[in-house]
């Protein structure tokens, strides 16, 4: 839900954000970030580690970021946000500050508050800005979308108890369901 | 995909498109639409037959449009788009031109060049506007993806074959493969 006041934000403004807030700068708005619950962190620290340990045993050239962790997605310094979990395959993109332009792969894991930002917003988002994979993660529907951008717009659906093959890697699969045990 | 000229477009715009030409205009873009295919209108007619024949077994005070027809989404002269089929059951947003605010119910049927605007762009267009319900039906995957933003702003996909039941009134169900037959 973006903040009550009606201005245009700017990169200036998400930067000097007080300690305590967590915001995403989107289309000049800022939209305020809840804290994460309990299972919500499980499933980003679980996915994330899982996801580095992939790429630890491939030697890989990927980084992957768990938020909080700043994605200038325009890498025009207008779109900020804080994806869950951020896959970056090319290293120029990386800064002092977080990413400049288009992660490779993204991961939101859906809160009460998020569902529309995750399922609506940030599809549109991420589609235009040149994101090759999306997962919205759902742990109170027990499924997972994706979106695998570079093949076609449509969106997948997987259970949390089926094997997910990532589409950026050929060779990596995952079961949410394994992540929670 | 945005026409070329760079510049603001606005619903003068819209409205002095050439006789032969048909956009939408969506946050100051124009956006053209490719003539439709055979399928892609005989979609359009089996799904404009069978909701105008509940409408008229059931009374009630909505209406169905089929495409072409303008709807100023936001009523505010900023987005105009052409939606395949748009149920609206509120009379006062019906205008001479077309409808005035958002539809209760949306569909659109998928052309090869529609994928990223109907799933993405159209699905945070709908969602932030206030349409109930909004069908994404896609020939060349043989599924539609369903939104109930009212309960949710996840999706849920249904095959060709598979009794879809309509979120806006209780005692319709659609089968896209009974429609093709």
């Amino acid at each position: 839900m973006p903040l009550p006041r009606e201005r245009t934000y700017t990169s200036e403004d998400y930067w000097n954000l007080p300690d305590g807030q967590r915001a995403e700068l989107i289309g000049g708005q800022l939209y305020d970030m809840a804290p994460p619950n309990r299972l919500y962190q499980e499933i980003s620290f679980a996915l994330s580690r899982k996801i580095a340990d992939y790429i630890d045993t491939q030697k890989g050239q990927c980084k992957v970021y768990p938020a909080p962790f700043a994605v200038n997605l325009d890498a025009g310094d207008k779109d900020w946000v804080e994806p869950d979990i951020s896959v970056i395959c090319d290293k120029d993109k990386l800064t002092d500050r977080g990413c400049s332009g288009a992660p490779d792969w993204i991961v939101e894991i859906v809160s009460p508050s998020s569902r529309r930002m995750d399922y609506n917003i940030k599809n549109a988002l991420y589609s235009q800005a040149g994101v090759r994979e999306y997962w919205i993660v759902d742990p109170a529907k027990e499924r997972v979308t994706i979106y695998h951008y570079e093949e076609d717009a449509a969106p997948m659906i997987a259970l949390f108890d089926t094997p997910i093959q990532v589409g950026i890697y050929d060779n990596l699969v995952i079961t949410m369901a394994d992540l929670l045990k | 995909m945005p026409l070329p000229r760079e510049r603001t477009y606005t619903s003068e715009d819209y409205w002095n498109l050439p006789d032969d030409q048909r956009a939408e205009l969506i946050n100051g873009q124009l956006y053209d639409m490719a003539p439709p295919s055979r399928i892609h209108q005989k979609l359009v007619g089996e799904l404009y037959r069978i909701l105008k024949n509940h409408i008229i077994d059931h009374g009630g005070s909505c209406e169905v449009y089929p495409v072409p027809f303008a709807v100023n989404l936001n009523a505010d002269d900023k987005t105009y788009v052409e939606p395949d089929i748009s149920v609206i059951c509120d009379p006062d947003k019906l205008t001479d031109r077309g409808c005035e605010g958002a539809p209760d119910m949306v569909i659109e049927i998928v052309s090869p060049s529609s994928r990223r605007m109907d799933y993405a762009t159209k699905n945070t267009l709908y969602s932030e506007a206030g349409v109930r319900e909004y069908w994404i039906v896609d020939p060349a995957k043989e599924r539609v993806t369903i939104y109930h933003y009212e309960e949710d702003a996840a999706p849920m996909i249904a095959l060709f074959d598979t009794p879809i039941q309509v979120g806006i009134y209780d005692d319709l169900v659609i089968t896209m493969a009974d429609l093709l037959k």
